[in-house]
This record gives structure tokens, sequence and C-alpha cells, in this order.
């Protein structure tokens, strides 16, 4: 025999040697079908759940089933890369259907390698699922993990693997939706205003000539919305009517109208005595506050809230009834008066 | 006796020399003529090869002669036996039988119809025709079928090789050889050829300035995608915002779309879903919300306040207008800018298929009108589950093809506040999965 037919010999013995040698780890070995994986959720770092679904194709007796997680390849027999931060060692099953009877065997577990054990009974062709509680999830975001399933005859996860599979899973960092919505205080004042401030009209009112014997009245409206939790509150700021020296005396608790007595004061309601003003109107959480919320009865002080909304609120339109009453001794004059409308919040 | 015979013409005259020498001559033919009856007049036959159907041992198979004869002779019958060697002792190889054969008609040796097949000769392939009286012409093909091949047991002891000894006959019972020939052939050990292909998936979840399914490339894999938050930017009573925006919008998040791609090989098909991260508060913590605060305590994805710091929602995609607070996401569509393994252009080819409550309006057409602030109504529905439920948004496993070459979603959200909704700064956190099923 030549030393050229020893060599072609000699590889062709190498060639077969090596491809039994690739091929024989997973001799006898079956593929694990319908295999999939579903985390509670892919948050890095989170502790979260696992659920493992797989079908065995082989009948074998099976005692252990093992779960290796690796970040590098998906194939049993190969170096397993430990994804960083990932933690099943204290994992606890939660739920088994199937081929059920399986307890965590924490002993030849470790922090990427989970191994089910029970008695070896020969396992049924049928769906498995597997639900893991307390698993800690990889810290690198974007990373994906697989985690190669065998099952074993043995009850410690050793030994020759009957069918194998691997499922995978990727965590990721929270993704975060920002928005920011801006503080909002509107406030219209004019003689009249649409409910959702979009007009106003008129700054001032000219109550005529004051009478000793008819209530002298006059209106004006504002509205006011605003988006602070706490709400808002409106503040009249101003005199009574002055003339000079000569003034019209403010009512300081809320009183009806007297005519022939000095009578300056306002309210926010629909009055039938003297018939002027109206009720608030809008969907809005704003109120007058009680001195200012009775019909026929007004009141002014400076410096009072007249409104308050305790929330965040749509637009209220309020009307202020004005009632100036006079003596007959009432000093000549022209009596005037600048109410200033304030609202306040707490932004 | 020769020597008498010497001795008998010894002095004749080259005439009688002649004679004795062509008497000679008739004596040799005539003692070696029964001894060689056969070959005698056989001619090589030429441009001869033997083709099998398959090398693999103990294949059935078919057996294919090509050859040429010398003679045009009528050719009743043919056989090829099969040996170990070219010449000398025929043994048959292990394994080959031509039980079962068959033939199909020969062309090229006279009659096209007629030929039968005999497999009462181990070891040899052999047919007839006992009618052909027409000369063979031009080149020969002779067809066998459902020949079993030698063993593999073969391979061992004579390294596969074997030999066929073809021979033509001018009778029909293979005995009154006409032409003869050798060819060659082997079986060969199957080559197997082992792979393996990994269970693949890779997931990304972050933000892109593509707004578009069918223009511009989000990123050229996973590992490209960056980010991990839009911004809906300042919003007003007055308008929806959608991402991308850009007005009034300053942070590097402003003017971005979500996007989540996925590349996998599951043959079963991926599914995605995602979830609202449960932020700290009360009521309502999965939703677009400020953290920490008490929001109202309706039902669950069923609030109605609009005055506390929690956005209310839909879980069923609808178009945002400015009546309502909303908050809401969609899957714009499906970007495959990235995608080589195949052919995919956008949202109507792509594997990925969006689920219903998550398809924008339902059609595979980008809605490029949605974007910053608009007026409304939207053209695309928005919807978000608050409850940390898992909730599918796409999924390619009733997929004609199911694997997914790195294509994107592009996702889109909206918000629109009342004049109520408390200020301040808001937040939706969301967790986004990926299921293979291999």
């Amino acid at each position: 025999m030549s030393i050229k037919v020893i060599g072609r010999i000699s590889i062709c013995l190498l060639i077969s040697v090596l491809l039994f040698s690739l091929s024989g780890k997973r001799a006898g070995a079956a593929i694990i079908e319908d295999r999939s994986v579903v985390i509670g959720t892919g948050i890095v770092s989170a502790v979260t759940t696992q659920d493992i679904r797989f079908t065995l194709p082989s009948s074998a007796n099976v005692g252990s089933l093992v779960f290796q997680y690796c970040s590098n390849l998906p194939w049993i027999g190969y170096i397993c890369t430990a994804p960083t931060g990932l933690d099943v060692s204290g994992a606890a099953i939660a739920s088994q259907l199937g081929n059920t009877g399986f307890s965590i065997d924490s002993a030849d577990s470790t922090a990427n390698r989970l191994v089910l054990s029970r008695a070896p009974v020969p396992v049924s062709n049928f769906p498995n699922e597997f639900i893991l509680s307390n698993t800690t999830n990889p810290s690198t975001p974007g990373s994906t993990v697989y985690i190669r399933i065998s099952s074993q005859a043995s009850v410690d996860g050793s030994g020759p693997t009957i069918d194998t599979g691997a499922v995978a899973f990727a965590v990721q960092s929270t993704f975060n939706v920002n928005a920011f919505v801006p503080p909002f205080l509107k406030l219209c004042v004019g003689v009249s205003v649409a409910p959702d401030c979009s007009a106003m009209i008129g700054d001032s009112i000219d109550l005529g000539v004051l009478s000793s014997s008819t209530a002298n009245k006059g209106q004006s409206q504002y509205a006011t919305a605003t988006n602070d939790p706490s709400g808002y509150v409106i503040y009249a700021m101003g005199t009574t009517m002055t003339s000079g020296n000569n003034t019209i005396p403010a009512l300081s608790s809320p009183v009806a109208s007297f005519p022939g007595t000095g009578q300056f004061g306002i309210n926010l309601r629909a009055n039938l005595n003297p018939a002027v003003g109206q009720d608030p109107v809008g969907v809005g959480t704003g109120t007058p506050t009680p001195d200012y919320d009775i019909p026929n009865r007004f009141v002014f002080n400076n410096g009072d809230s007249i409104t308050t909304a305790n929330l965040p609120s749509d637009y209220n339109r309020m009307t202020v009834s004005y009632l100036v009453n006079v003596p007959k001794n009432q000093s000549p004059g022209i009596y005037s008066t600048t109410i200033t409308y304030v609202a306040t919040v707490q932004f | 006796m020769s020597k008498s015979l010497f001795v008998f013409v010894k002095g004749n005259d080259i005439r009688s020399r002649v004679k004795l020498l062509l008497v000679a001559l008739l004596f040799i033919w005539a003692i070696a003529l029964p001894l060689m009856p056969e070959i005698a007049g056989a001619q090589q036959i030429t441009a001869r090869s033997l083709t099998l159907g398959t090398a693999v041992p103990s294949a059935v198979t078919s057996y294919t002669f090509n050859f040429t004869v010398p003679q045009t002779t009528a050719v009743k019958s043919f056989s090829a036996q099969v040996c170990s060697a070219a010449i000398g002792t025929c043994t048959t190889p292990s394994g080959f039988t031509v039980t079962g054969s068959s033939i199909s008609q020969p062309t090229g040796l006279g009659a096209t119809t007629g030929w039968t097949i005999s497999t009462a000769t181990a070891g040899q392939l052999r047919m007839s025709n006992a009618t052909n009286a027409t000369a063979s012409s031009g080149s020969q093909a002779v067809f066998f079928t459902s020949v079993t091949n030698p063993n593999a047991a073969y391979i061992t002891s004579n390294g596969g090789a074997f030999y066929v000894r073809m021979t033509t006959y001018s009778d029909a019972a293979w005995t009154t050889a006409i032409d003869t020939g050798t060819v060659a052939a082997a079986v060969v050990q199957t080559l197997q050829v082992n792979a393996q292909v990994a269970e693949s998936l890779t997931f990304c979840v972050g933000s892109t300035t593509v707004d578009s399914d069918s223009t511009g490339t989000v990123a050229s894999d996973c590992s490209a995608v960056a980010g991990s938050s839009v911004n809906l930017g300042v919003l007003d009573s007055s308008k929806i915002n959608i991402t991308p925006m850009t007005t009034n919008c300053v942070p590097a998040d402003c003017g971005k779309n979500g996007v989540a791609m996925v590349r996998s090989n599951a043959l079963n098909g991926t599914v995605i879903y995602y979830d609202a991260v449960q932020q700290s508060g009360t009521n309502h913590k999965g939703t677009l919300r400020i953290a920490g605060q008490t929001c109202d305590a309706s039902a669950n994805n069923a609030s109605t306040s609009n005055t506390d710091q929690c956005f209310n929602i839909s879980t069923t995609q609808a178009a945002f207008t400015t009546a309502n607070e909303r908050f809401g996401m969609t899957v714009a569509g499906v970007n495959c800018g990235s995608t080589t393994s195949y052919t995919c252009t956008g949202t109507g080819t792509a594997n990925l298929v969006r689920d219903a409550a998550y398809d924008g309006g339902g059609s595979s057409t980008y809605q490029a009108t949605d974007l910053d602030q608009i007026n409304g109504p939207t053209s695309n529905g928005y919807a978000w589950d608050e409850s940390g439920t898992a909730v599918q948004i796409a999924s390619s496993a009733a997929s004609t093809i199911k694997q997914i070459d790195d294509e994107a979603l592009i996702l889109k959200f909206a918000a629109h506040p009342l004049i109520t909704t408390p200020f301040g700064s808001y937040q939706a956190q969301a967790d986004f999965i990926a299921v293979s099923t291999y």
C-alpha cells in the first residue's frame, strides 16, 4: 500500500471522526417543539416572571428539565456566557401544566441555570407550561437571553440530553413618553364677556342719576378658568363710590336694597329687587363666595374674595350686580369708583 | 505429425509449400473454431457509458447505458453483467440485484418496441427482442429501472467501484455475441453535511426621526437604535399634540417617534406586546400622569375626570378631537428600511402585521398628516391600556412568512389636555416585549 493511499485513507478517517464528533452530542436528541418564553416585563433588572412553554417530542423517562440562560449561543453543549445581571437562583415554580411534578433543584441550580427535578417517569407529547416567579432580568438594555432547554433522565440535570431546544427574550430600558401641561389661568372682565373669554365688551358702567326713591343698578361680567389643581380665588379690590370727600356707605354684610338709604354693594346672582344680574354660567367649578351668593342681598368689602374654585376649573362666567341707594340728603356730585378684579392661583 | 508433414513436403516446389500452408491453417482453424464460437467477429462497443440514477449504496435506481455498436448486425438481445472486476471471473457486487427491475424501450437498437427484460440471471441486466430484424444505427441507449445498487459493505470491501460487461447478441438467447464492451461505475457513501441555525431574536425599542413606513431607515439594525423616550412637548388645550413634535418642543427627545425593531427567525412567528409601567401614586398608574399624584378613583380604563393629574385614555382605538382629554398610541406603520432578507416596502408588505386596535386608521397607508400640533381630529386612531397587562400590538404569527428581518414599528403617541387638565410634567412609561415561538 503506497504512502499516498495511506494518506488518503487517513484523511477520510479524520473527516469521519470529526463529523461523528459534531453530531454525536445530539445523537438521539429530538428538537423541542412549539417553544416560547413570555416574560412578565422586559425591563432591565426587573424581578419578574417567565412563562416558558414547549412540547417534548420524546416519550422517554424524564427526571429533570434544565433551563440554562446564556447570552452568546442557544446550543446545548457550547460554552454558555451568563447574561450580566440575570439571576434565577431564587426562582420558584408558580405553576406548571403538561408534564408536571417538578420542583426546583436548588442544589444543582445557579444564577443562570435552573434545574427542575422529579422522579423519572415517561413524558407525554402535549404542551408544557412552566411559570417561574422571582426571576431577575439582565441589566444590559437591548441584550438577548437564550434559554437552552433540555430534558434528562437523571433527576439532577446531569447526563445525556433527551430533547433539546432554545427560546429567547430581550430586555429593554423603560420607554418614556414625556409631556408638559403649562400653567393656565384666564380671567377676562368687561361690561359683558363671552363665557369662554373669547370676547369682552366695555370697561365702565353708568348708573345714571342717583335717586333716593328707587334703587340704582348696573352690572358687569367676568369669566375665569384655570388648570391649577387647587383652583382659584377672585378678589374684588376697590372702594365704595365717592365724589370728592362725599361717599356712599358700602354694605359690610349682605343686606337687601332700601332706597332712600345710603347703600353700595354687589352680588353675583340674578336679583329681583332690583331686577339686575344673572346667575353664574359655565361648567367650571367656580362658585360665588357665600356673602355674594345671596339673591337680592348686596355687600361690598374691599379685598373680599367673591369667587372660588377648589379644583381645576373650566370657564365660569359671573355677573356682578351693582346696587346704589342714596338718601335724600346725599351731597350732589359725580360719584364713581374703580373695582379691580384679581384672580389668584397657587401654581 | 508435424515432422511427417514437413517430410512430406520436403523437396517440393514453392506452390506445393503454399498449399501445404493453407492446409495447415485450415486445420488449425478447424480445431480452434469450436473453442471460440461466440466472440468470433466480436468488436469493441465504443462511446460507452453507464449513468446511475443515484450512487447511494443499496438505492433502487435507474441504470442507463449509452454506447455505439460497431456492427450493423441486428441485435436481438443485450446483457450487462455487473462484476467487481473488469476482466476475469465475474463476482457480483454484494447487494446488487436485478430483482424487480424493468426496462424502457431502448433507442438505436432497431426495433423501438417489443423489448422485454429478463431478471432470471442474477447479476445480469438482460433484455431481448426476438423479432428485431432491424440493424442498429447511430448511438444506442438502453434503460433499466428499479435496479438495486451494491450495498455499503461493498464500499468497504471493494471501494465501491463496479464494472458492467455489456454484450450484444444476434440471437434472443444471449448466445451469439456481436459486440462487447465494459463500463465502470461506483457507489459512494452519502456525504452528510450538518449545520445549525441558532434561534435568534433581536428586539430593541428607541426613538427615531423617521416618520414614514416607506421612506427613510430607522437604523441599520438594533445596535444602532438609540433613545428611550419621546416628547409630546407643551400641550395645548386647543390643539392635539402628536409625535414627532417640533412646535414649542426643545428637549432632545422632541421631533421623534417611538420605534420597536425586531429580527427573529422563529418558525411560528413573533408577537410584540406593550404594557404600561405602573408609576407611583394612586389610581390610573399606567397612563400619562404626574408621578406620585392621586387621581380619580373611577374604574380602570374608564377615567372620566378631567381635573386630575392622570390623562384619560381609551382602550378602543379612536381619533382624537379637542373635545376630550386623551392620551394614546398607535402603530402608524411598519418601516422596512433595514430589511434586506426579503422584499418589503412598507406596512402592506411587511411580515409584521399591526393589531387592529393599534393600526392607526386600519389602512396600510401611513397617515403622514398626524404629526406635531394639529387642530384635530386626528387622521389616526389612538389607544392606550393603562392596566399594566400585556397588550398585543403586532404579530407575524398569521403571516405567510413569519420570520422577520429588522422590521420597525413606528410608534406615534398623541395627547390632548383640556383646560382643566392640571399643569405639570407628565410621563407615561411602557415596557415592550417580543415573544418568538420557535
